[in-house]
Formats: structure tokens, sequence, C-alpha cells
């Protein structure tokens, strides 16, 4: 490459480390002995850079925003097994196509809307007859879910809405959610391990309070606890009963789950700490006074 | 059976829902249209949840719904804010010759960039160019799969992130300098 090449979106390969081998050398060589490539590659780095600090913005999520994409779910899942014909599989192209080809993009929003709550209606009412058949299937593999979500924590890829070590500030965000259980936030800190957040979330399709503690080297524990009933999960690998309290205890991909029941809530807790360690806090969780 | 698919949705999809709204916000710059964009993109989602293919990144399949869901519905609304075209912007910053070729811009050192200048600057970019800003530099996607959220080439996706960031940092120069972070070799002498 000459020095009056100027490779300009090449740079942004080079940038955006798209180029390797001989081809990102060339472009280095090129910046050595180019000020005003240079000059484009720092413009670059500035937008990306700034940029990137809005993945970190404070956006809130409508509080039922969840609840309503389960509520239009779970009449989907109604109308497909009343319909099955209705509900054949969409093609990939077309997933994302408009529903209706009119002119007018907001008018066809509205309508959209208009055509999605009817249906939702509609739907809600056949939900009720098909839960009245009782067809319900195998049960959810609540704890294979549990660990993932650990591993969502772990990659960001599900964030923590309320970053906060302060146990009653949990509680009293939890308490906020209108469809949410009611839960209490045992603080570890005296263990040395504080909390590190939490999130209004759904675990199986239940409204979930998730909430992440980090020891010291860095690993996570998930805690979760949603309304609901040990007897409705798959039968544990293991098993303990410490008084008066029954865990089950899962392996999920080498994440140890352990379930156990607190009046009408599940509470559930994830980690890739050994499985004696995750057991010995889930009982201090269990144990720690009200 | 649809028990089965529902939770695997949960599982998989569900999991991104503050993401696609997140996503979804930074398009419409609306709660309200946030919201429809973000609840209509899940429901198609789930209707073509067998099209997604397990272990690939669920996120950027969702991302990709919602992003097109908003150049379809959304992108082409009248009573959207208007910004001026690319091209307008350019000459507007200088970059009617848009090579490294020309003079360069007086030395400044970028500060610390606070959330809504960052929003202002890339809110005044055309929608496509602001989508593929994004999609790349926000959402972190690959350039593949930007281009898929957009229905375009790779090289469009490439084309419009360049000039899009050359552009930013001139807004974000210009926005600096109006509050003053900036001073310019040619405001010393």
């Amino acid at each position: 490459m000459s020095a009056s090449a100027h490779p300009e979106e090449v740079l942004q390969d080079f940038l955006d480390g798209r180029l390797t081998g001989e081809a990102a050398q060339d472009v280095r060589a090129h910046l050595e002995t180019c000020a005003p490539c240079r000059t484009v590659r720092d413009e670059l780095m500035v937008a990306r850079d700034a940029v990137a600090t809005l993945r970190d913005a404070d956006v809130t999520m409508p509080a039922d925003l969840l609840a309503s994409v389960q509520r239009a779910l779970d009449a989907e899942v109604a109308r497909v097994a009343v319909a099955p014909v209705a509900a054949a599989p969409v093609p990939a192209a077309s997933a994302a196509a408009p529903a209706n080809p009119s002119d007018e993009p907001l008018a066809r929003w509205a309508v959209t809307r208009r055509r999605r709550w009817t249906a939702v209606a509609a739907a809600a009412a056949v939900l009720v007859a098909y839960l009245m058949l009782g067809n319900r299937t195998t049960p959810l593999d609540l704890p294979a879910q549990a660990a993932r979500d650990l591993g969502a924590v772990g990659s960001r890829s599900l964030l923590l809405e309320l970053r906060t070590s302060e146990a009653a500030a949990l509680e009293r965000y939890f308490a906020d959610a209108p469809n949410g259980p009611r839960v209490r936030v045992i603080d570890l800190g005296m263990m040395g391990i504080p909390l590190e957040g939490g999130v209004r979330h759904v675990l199986g399709g239940r409204p979930s309070a998730l909430y992440a503690y980090r020891t010291p080297s860095g690993a996570r524990l998930v805690c979760q606890m949603y309304t609901g009933r040990l007897s409705d999960l798959p039968t544990p690998d293991n098993a303990i009963d410490n008084k008066g309290f029954h865990f089950q205890i899962y392996d999920r991909g080498g994440i140890t789950v352990v379930f156990w029941q607190e009046g009408d809530l599940v509470c559930v807790l994830a980690s890739e700490l050994p499985a004696s360690e995750v057991i010995a806090l889930a009982v201090a969780k269990a144990m720690a006074p009200a | 059976m649809t028990d089965e698919r529902r939770a695997r949705f949960d599982a998989e999809a569900v999991v991104h829902l503050r993401a696609v709204f997140n996503a979804a916000y930074r398009l419409t710059r609306n709660p309200d249209s946030a919201r429809d964009l973000t609840q209509d993109t899940m429901l198609r989602a789930f209707r073509a949840f067998d099209t997604f293919t397990p272990g690939t990144n669920a996120r950027a399949w969702l991302l990709k719904i919602a992003f097109s869901i908003f150049i379809n519905q959304y992108h082409r609304d009248r009573r959207r804010p208007q910004t001026q075209s690319i091209d307008e912007l350019e000459v507007q910053h200088g970059f009617e010759a848009a090579s490294p070729a020309a003079p360069m811009p007086d030395p400044w050192q970028p500060q610390g960039w606070s959330e809504p200048v960052v929003t202002a600057a890339l809110e005044a970019l055309p929608d496509d160019f602001r989508m593929a800003v994004l999609l790349v530099d926000v959402e972190e996607l690959s350039y593949e799969e930007a281009a898929a959220a957009m229905d375009c080439a790779i090289g469009t996706v490439r084309s419009r992130l360049f000039r899009a960031r050359r552009l930013l940092t001139a807004s974000l120069r210009d926005l600096a300098r109006a509050q003053g972070h900036v001073t310019t070799k040619a405001e010393t002498q």
C-alpha cells in the first residue's frame, strides 16, 4: 500500500478488527507515514468510543412490559393450540415484513395495534378454555433456565436494572412491580459476598425477582424468587433436608442450581461455584432471620 | 409441544426483552413507540421461532426483527423528526471532499461525552446512517449481522458507518467547542 493510497474505509476495517495478518500490517505501516490517515483513524475512534457510552445509558423499561408481552405470548400459544393450521411457521424472510402493505406507516401502526388487542381479547377467552381442558405437557426444565439466566447475567445479555449492594433498595424495587412476588433479599455482605443488583425477570413464564451476588474472586451467584411450588420441578439430582427446609439440587452443565420453598415462594440459587458452596449458601439464605 | 416451545422462547428470547426495548427506544426516540415496537418484535419472533437456530445469537436475531419492523412500519413516517441528508451534513462539516487529503482539522482533545450530547449528535444523522451506528457501535453486532438487520449489503453498512462516524466526530467537536471544552490553534492565535 503506497502512502498516497489513503485506504479510507479500510482504516475502519482495521479499527474494527476486521483485518488480520498482512492486510492489517499494511494499514499499520501506512498509518506510520500518513498523518491525514491517522487523523481519519482518530475521528473514527472518537465517534465509536463516544457512541459506545450509550450501551449503559439508563433507559427505563415500562414496569408492565414484561407481563404484557407474556400475556400476548400466552394468547398466541392458545391460538396455536386451537387452530394449528393458522399457526404455520412464518418464513424467516417474512418474519419481519409488515403485515399490512399500507402506504401510511403510522395509520398502519395504529391498525396493527387495534387488531392485536382484538386478537388478544379473543385469544384470552380461548386460553381459559385451553387451561380448563388441562392440556399441559412436560414440566419445564426450570433448573436449566435458571442456569442459563446465570450465564445471561454474566454475559450482560440480561442486564441488572437496579445496580446496588443494598438489600433494602432491591426489596423496594421488587415491591414496586405490579405483578411480581414480594421478596426479602438477604444481604451476604458479612460473608464477603456483596449484592450486585437485580432485575424484574421471568422464569418459566412466572414473574421472578432476580438478583445477583459477586464473590471477591469474581464468581457470581444468581438468586431468583417466584410464586410456585417445588412439586412443579423435575426430579432433582440430589436433595437434602435441613431444619424444616427441603432443598432440591440440580446440575445443569456444571452449574449448580438449588431450589427451596419459602411460604408461597420458590427460591432458586444458581452458581458456577463448587456445589458444596452453593448448597451451603442456599441453606444460609433459607435460615437467615426475617 | 407448545408449552415446550413457549419455555424455550422464554429462555432464548424473552431474556433479551430489555435489550430489545433499549434498542427500540433508541430507534424510535419515543417510549410509547418503543413499547409497541418491542411488543410486535417479541410476538413476531415467537411466530417465527422455528426459524431461529439454537446456539446462535438470539439478541442479534431479535434486533434484526425489531429493526426490520422499524424500517418497514415506522421509518418512513412523515411526522418523524426530520434530519438533513447525509450529503448536506457532509458539506456543512467540510467533508464535501471526504478524503484524508483534505485540510486537517485543528487539534482537539475529546472529552468524556455525556449521554445527552452523544444522543443529540447521533439524532442529527439520517436514519439509515444512525441505524448503522446503533447496530454496530451500540448493539455490538458484526457488519454481517447489521447488514442482515438493515437488509442491505455489507459494503453498504461499511460505507454508512464510515460516513456516520466522521460526521459524529465533527458534530461532537462542534458541541464541545460551543460548550467551551475545546481551544483550537486558530482560536489561540
